[in-house]
This record gives C-alpha cells, sequence and structure tokens, in this order.
C-alpha cells in the first residue's frame, strides 16, 4: 500500500490537489525556524512517524550538507513525544545536550531541535498554546512628543552654551550646537536602528530618538539639580553621587535601546544591565577607595550657586574647626592602613 | 581659580645644587656648545701676569684645596653614584661639613646608599654621618678611618662679629658637576630678604655639584656653605651663614654616627620649624587688600612675597584681582620631597558683567579647580576635607578644610583652606591657605586665623 508522501508545504498554502474528503486531520506542525527564530516552513502532520532527513523518501526534507539522510525519527507514543536519532555523526542538539545517533529522547511541548545546521520545532494540535503578547506599536507615543523633547534638548544645550559664553557673543556661535545636537542625536539613533533592523526588522528609529533625548536631557537635568541642591542643602552627598546618578541614567538608556533591540525578556536584560552597572561602580569604588581613601572622586562640593539658593545654615569657625577635629583619626587609620600594606609588600 | 597651584613650580626657581646623575647629564648635554664657546684651547692660555683678583682666587684655591672633597652618594652593591656634592674639613680629627641635601639619600635609606669622599689628590674613603639641621640644610660627616685625612688642616670659619661689606669679594668652592674642583668669584650681597631664615645673597654662578663646599673670604675664612641658586636668573645664588654650621659643629662634635634612618631626628627639627613658622605667621595680623566689600587676609611680607595681578584689559566676561604669597624658604626632606612653608591667595571676582547664572558657572569652576597633590604622591596620605558655612560677622562663606598626613614624618600634616564668600549674587572672593608640614593643632590653629582674617568691609545691619 502506498500512501502519499507528505510534501513540505507552507501550512497557509492551497492544497495541491483538489480537496479530498478524507483527508486525516492535522496532527502536529513541523516549524523549520531561520535565524531569528521565526517559522520560515510549516509543514503539517497528518501522520505518525515523521522522518527527517536528506533523502528524497523523508517526511520532512532538509537542505542542509550537515544532515544526514536519514537523520531522525519522531513518533507520538502515547502522548509523549519521542525522537530517535538516526545513522548520523552529528547526532540532534536538544537545548544544550547531544543526542548522538540511535538514541532516543523525549521532547517537551515547543521544544527546538537542532539537526545538523537547521533548528526544527514541533507543535502538536494538543499542546497547550503560550498566552498571546501585547503588541508594543513602532513608537510608543506620538511623533509630536518627540520633536518636544527635541525642542527641550535644544534648548539645553543653547542655554548650556550661553552660560559658558561672554556676553556679547555672536547668534551664529549657536548654530553648531542647535544643529550639531539633533545631527547626533540621529546618528546614534541611526545606530541603534540599524540594530533594529537586523534583530527584529524593524528600523524603529524614532523610539530609539525618544530613548536618546530622555536620557540626554535626564543626564543633563540631574547633573545640575544634584550639585546645586548639595550647595542648598550643605550636604554634600548629593553632590558626590551626581556623576553616579548621571552615569545610571546614560547607563540606563543604553539599556533602553538594547531593550528595543531584544524586547523578548525586559526582566533578564534589567538584571543583567543593572549588574554590568553595580559591578562596574563598586570596581571603580574599590580602586579609588585604594588608591584616595574615599569611594567618590569629588573631594568638596564645589558648586557654588547664587546666595539666594542656600538653605543651610553657618556655624561659627570655632565650631567648624571643632567638627575638623575628627579628620585627624580618619587620616591615622589611613596611615596605618598604608603601613600594613607597605610592610605587607616588604 | 584660573591658576593651578603647584608648590613644586615654584620651588623649582631654587635648585638645590646637589648634582644627580641624570642631572648632571642632562646639564653637560644640554651645555656642551656653552661649554666649548668658553673654554678656551689649552695651548692659547699665554703664562702673562695674573690681575689681582685671578691671584687671589689662586692663592685661596692653593690654600683651601687640601681641606676641600666631594662628598657623593654611592648605591650600595653596584657603587655608582647617586648623586655629589662638595664638602669640606673643619676640624683636625676629620669632621667634615656639607649640606643636608647632599647625603639625605644616605640619612634616610642608609641601607640603599653609602656616603664616600675624595680629594683632589684623588683619596677616596667612606664616611659617617654625625648629625644634621635640616632646617639650615647643613650636615657633619667624618671618614670611617680619618688617618687618610690626617694632617691637611682644617678651614677656619671667619668671626662673627666681623661682618662683610655689600660687594666685598668671595670665593666659592666646590666640584660643579663633577666635572673637578673649581674656584668661583663672586660677591657678597648682605641677606636674602624675606628669608625666613637668614640666607646670604651670592652674587655668583653656582651650579650642581658644589654644594656644601665652603665660600671663604679674601683672608680664606669661612663665611658660608654653598647651598643652591635660582635658575630663573643668572649669578643670583645662595649660602648658608657660617654661623649655623658652626653651631652644628659644635652640637654634633662628639657624637656617634647615626646607624638607622635618619627620621626620628629629622622629624623632631621639622617639629622644631613649624613651631617657630606656626609662631610667626600667629602673631602677625594680616594686612588689608584694599577691596571695598570684603576684608581679605593678606600676610605681612616679613617672611613671604606677594604677585598681583589682574584681568587683561579686553577681558569682557569675569574681572578678577589675584595675589599670592609665598615663602622662598622651604625645608629641604629629600629629592622628591620639601615642606615647611606657608602660601596664602586670593581671587576677588566681580561679575557684574556676566550677570548672576554666568557668574555662579565661573565661580562654581574656579572653585573646582584646586590641586591636591596627585595620587602618585608616595609621601603624604590622600587628603580629606571638612566642608561646612560659616558666618564671619555676618559673611557667609564656604569653607573647605583639607589635611593630608605625612607617612613617613610622623606627627606632621599639610593644611589647606579654600573660602568663597557666598553673600553676593555677582561677585565674590575665594581664598586659599595652604601650609605644609605642621602639626595637627598648629594646622586647625592656622586655618583658624585665616579663616577669622575674611569679613565685610563695613558689618551689616543686624537684622
Amino acid at each position: 500500500m502506498t500512501e502519499p508522501p507528505i510534501l513540505p508545504t507552507a501550512i497557509d498554502a492551497p492544497p495541491i490537489s483538489s480537496p479530498v474528503i478524507d483527508h486525516p486531520p492535522i496532527l502536529a506542525i513541523v516549524d523549520v525556524l531561520d535565524r531569528d527564530g521565526r517559522a520560515r516552513v510549516s509543514l503539517p502532520v497528518r501522520r505518525w512517524p515523521v522522518t527527517v532527513g536528506r533523502a528524497i523518501g523523508c517526511d520532512v526534507v532538509l537542505d542542509d550538507p550537515y544532515v544526514a539522510p536519514r537523520h531522525a525519527t519522531i513518533t507520538d507514543q502515547d502522548g509523549s513525544l519521542q525522537l530517535q536519532v538516526g545513522e548520523t555523526i552529528n547526532g540532534v542538539w536538544q537545548k544544550r545536550r547531544r543526542v548522538a545517533a540511535g538514541e532516543r529522547t523525549e521532547l517537551a511541548a515547543g521544544d527546538v531541535v537542532q539537526i545538523g545546521g537547521t533548528r526544527l520545532r514541533i507543535r502538536r494540535a494538543a499542546d497547550a498554546l503560550s498566552p498571546e503578547r501585547p503588541w508594543v506599536p513602532e513608537a510608543s507615543g506620538s511623533l509630536r512628543a518627540v520633536l518636544l523633547l527635541m525642542l527641550l534638548f535644544s534648548a539645553w544645550n543653547a542655554a548650556d552654551l550661553w552660560l559658558h559664553d561672554d556676553p556679547g557673543g555672536r547668534l551664529t556661535d549657536y548654530l553648531p550646537i542647535l544643529i550639531g545636537g539633533p545631527i547626533a542625536v540621529a546618528v546614534w539613533s541611526a545606530f541603534w536602528s540599524v540594530g533594529s533592523k537586523l534583530i527584529r526588522h524593524r528600523f524603529d528609529f524614532w523610539s530609539h530618538v525618544r530613548i536618546a533625548l530622555l536620557g540626554t536631557i535626564g543626564m543633563g537635568v540631574a547633573g545640575l539639580l544634584l550639585p546645586v541642591s548639595a550647595f542648598a542643602s550643605g550636604w554634600s552627598w548629593p553632590s558626590r553621587i551626581g556623576p553616579l546618578v548621571v552615569s545610571a541614567i546614560g547607563w540606563g538608556a543604553v539599556g533602553a535601546h538594547i531593550g528595543r533591540l531584544l524586547p523578548g525578556r525586559p526582566r533578564a536584560l534589567a538584571a543583567v544591565m543593572g549588574s554590568l552597572f553595580v559591578v562596574g561602580v563598586g570596581l571603580y569604588g574599590i580602586h579609588h577607595y585604594e588608591s584616595q581613601n574615599r569611594v567618590f572622586p569629588e573631594l568638596y562640593v564645589a558648586t557654588l550657586a547664587p546666595p539666594v539658593l542656600r538653605v543651610a545654615p553657618t556655624v561659627s569657625t570655632a565650631r567648624f574647626l571643632d567638627e575638623a577635629k575628627a579628620l585627624k583619626a580618619v587620616l591615622e587609620a589611613h596611615l596605618a592602613d598604608d603601613n600594613r600594606s607597605t610592610s605587607g609588600d616588604d | 581659580m584660573p591658576t593651578r597651584y603647584n608648590p613644586r613650580v615654584l620651588w623649582s626657581r631654587v635648585a638645590c645644587l646637589r648634582a644627580a646623575g641624570t642631572a648632571a647629564v642632562a646639564l653637560v648635554a644640554a651645555g656642551g656648545v656653552f661649554v666649548a664657546a668658553q673654554q678656551p684651547p689649552p695651548i692659547a692660555v699665554p703664562p702673562a701676569v695674573p690681575t689681582p683678583v685671578s691671584a687671589s682666587a689662586q692663592r685661596i684655591y692653593q690654600e683651601a684645596k687640601g681641606q676641600l672633597l666631594q662628598v657623593r652618594t654611592l648605591l650600595k652593591g653596584q657603587d655608582s653614584q647617586a648623586s655629589v656634592g662638595s664638602g669640606f674639613l673643619v676640624s683636625a680629627d676629620g669632621h667634615i661639613l656639607t649640606n643636608y641635601h647632599v647625603v639625605s639619600q644616605a640619612a634616610l635609606q642608609p641601607e640603599r646608599y653609602r656616603l664616600v669622599y675624595s680629594t683632589a689628590d684623588r683619596r677616596e674613603g667612606p664616611l659617617q654621618l654625625l648629625g644634621f639641621d635640616a632646617i639650615h640644610d647643613l650636615a657633619v660627616v667624618k671618614p670611617a678611618d680619618p688617618a687618610p685625612l690626617a694632617g691637611r688642616g682644617t678651614l677656619a670659619f671667619r668671626h662673627r662679629e666681623q661682618p662683610l661689606a655689600q660687594g666685598e669679594r668671595i670665593y666659592s668652592l666646590g666640584n660643579p658637576l663633577d666635572v673637578g674642583f673649581a674656584v668661583i668669584e663672586g660677591t657678597y650681597n648682605g641677606l636674602v630678604e624675606r628669608s625666613f631664615y637668614p640666607t646670604i645673597f651670592f652674587a655668583g654662578s653656582l651650579n650642581p655639584g658644589v654644594s656644601g663646599g665652603p665660600t671663604l673670604d679674601e683672608q680664606g675664612a669661612v663665611i658660608g656653605i654653598n647651598v643652591a641658586a635660582r635658575r630663573d636668573g643668572e649669578q643670583i645664588s645662595f649660602l648658608v651663614p657660617a654661623t649655623f654650621a658652626e653651631d652644628l659643629l659644635q652640637r654634633v662634635r662628639g657624637a656617634a654616627p647615626l646607624t638607622g634612618p635618619a627620621y626620628p631626628a629629622l622629624v623632631e627639627q621639622l617639629q622644631a620649624h613649624q613651631a617657630a613658622l606656626t609662631a610667626r605667621v600667629l602673631s602677625q595680623p594680616w594686612r588689608q587688600a584694599g577691596h571695598p566689600r570684603y576684608v581679605i587676609p593678606l600676610p605681612q611680607e616679613t617672611f613671604m612675597r606677594c604677585w598681583g595681578r589682574s584681568t587683561p584689559a579686553e577681558a569682557k566676561g569675569l574681572e578678577f584681582e589675584h595675589a599670592e604669597c609665598q615663602m622662598d624658604t622651604r625645608v629641604f626632606v629629600s629629592g622628591w620631597l620639601t615642606t615647611g612653608a606657608v602660601n596664602v591667595r586670593h581671587e576677588a571676582y566681580d561679575g557684574a558683567r556676566l550677570g548672576t547664572l554666568r557668574f555662579a558657572q565661573r565661580y562654581s569652576a574656579s572653585f573646582a579647580n584646586e590641586g591636591f597633590g596627585g595620587a602618585g604622591d608616595t609621601a603624604r596620605t590622600a587628603p580629606q576635607c571638612h566642608e561646612r558655612y560659616v558666618d564671619r560677622d555676618g559673611l557667609p562663606l564656604r569653607a573647605v578644610l583639607c589635611l593630608s598626613a605625612y607617612k613617613k614624618l610622623t606627627g606632621l600634616f599639610d593644611v589647606s583652606v579654600l573660602v568663597a564668600t557666598v553673600d553676593a549674587p555677582q561677585q565674590g572672593v575665594q581664598g586659599r591657605f595652604d601650609a605644609q608640614g605642621v602639626s595637627f593643632d598648629n594646622a586647625l590653629a592656622l586655618a583658624a586665623h585665616y579663616l577669622n582674617g575674611f569679613r565685610l568691609t563695613r558689618t551689616p545691619a543686624a537684622p
């Protein structure tokens, strides 16, 4: 008895032959995945077992030089999906495990196996589907918001230039920053958009522009407000952590760019970016403590804002110097540290 | 502040005259053409009748050459010379006077360096350090075996009560740059003005290598010891008055040679110096800088020298007046460390042409632009600061007090006080006071003295 071969046909392609009444139902689908993990071809399975290989007689014929003529056979044994590896030197990779020739393995629902250089996924009709994911539109928020941010960004840059320029400057002095700023943001965003295009097949330019603008403006605002608040309050810590906060915002923006490229695992990405930041800052702090006996590079608050902003109280010279007496113990501790490390070297 | 504060740059103007190996090579190499042009060919020297001046130099050199020595610091083990200076015999027992900075390497690191003498007639032998006076940069050494130097005679000191007149011809002896023993003529020009310790101003060329050599009067009596020269001028050289050398010799004549590192003795001398320095600074009232709004502390110019400058006329932005007062005197500790000096500096800013925000930006940038020694400073700990707003009779100041401790000079600290007035939106004064090598208590006393020097010219009406 000869059965009609199952041809590798797209699932939504029109049937090759005219509709036949007694077509058996589709039991499963074999997806041949492309490099992005999407199904390049989906083949319906109407009977078990399904053979996979380079030979013409296989149910799933793969044009892949790393695949044996009869590489594997997949069957459904009482609801358990079994993969039997045929005569092959490469074997089959299931997750990170190699299943050698002649061995057998059970596949879970949605498992991806690699046969030669080709990745396959088998999905049975009975398997539970993963829930629908929400669709993130191309540029969340309107283009108008992005343009508004761009305006804010340019105004910030112009104000910064004005602040550093002496009176009597020319208006044309502002041209380089007003033109160059947006161009720099565009080039930066285009760079990330090319990444998006490669990985997600969408250019996603305006999302990246929005991230870049928010990041830059955030860095600028934090870099101004923290030292000024240190001046106002008389506390040194807002100024000390200023560079840390600014770099955290910058790093967060880079993380957001990457997040647009790899939207699949936001939590894992946040964890990786966060850990990298903590490790980097930690190493920097340790290095600085070892060379300068302090964690933050800033030695004192240098920001002197307009006096009207100061709310911190003043103290008398005597009290100031009385408080400074505490420095002696700190310096002596550092001397002791230093002596210990020096005698250790000898 | 517009200029970065760097005490080492200032110190480099006064160069100690100990020749270190590399420096000597560099100087010889750089000056090669000059030296060749100056040297007449040997054949061209006529056996002419010498002029009377040269006759004195010739006579003085002939009389003193037996007592003149080169003091060399050798690296233990390989016996190559680390630095060279000069010295001279002052007692029949073989006591030799030289500079502290000539023997400092051997004094501080006796495990690495040793001292030897060599004479004009090529006799050599090891030396032992008996004692030193780092404040006046003097040291007394003695040969381990006095026999080879016995019977050479000694150089006598000029009588204390016999002052020299300005313009008198004096003769400096030594071995410049390890080229060979030399006699250098010059004139006595009294004491250096505004020096913390008396120092003789010698108008003559002193070069590295002559450090520790004697300078003699016409009668061949020692009036001073070669110590330093200004590198930004010509023939501006310095001698330690011989009286300090006499005193040191009296003190250490019978002392046993120092064996371990000299740090404890050095610290004791630096402590005495900082006590004297602090007492003098504290005893002097500040003089006024003449600012219409602020009273700014400026030191009396008794042992400090102040330089001022102002905004260039074409400047459109921030206007300022800058004044910096420094001490010429610094105590040489080692080749990479000097200490024991005080600096006072301020800038008065007027930002009326800038407006409040632009003024605040420049005022902050100036306050941030302060140096505290780099991370490469191995002599001191990293600085630690205390900062607050301090009230001075109604004038609010941002005050920052930074201290660092010397690692080897136990009990000595560097203190810096930064001050910025924060009472006006478009003008202000920023000041900085530095004292190097002072005790912790004196550091705070000096800081208080400086901070209390600030106030408004007119006390504001009570609210």
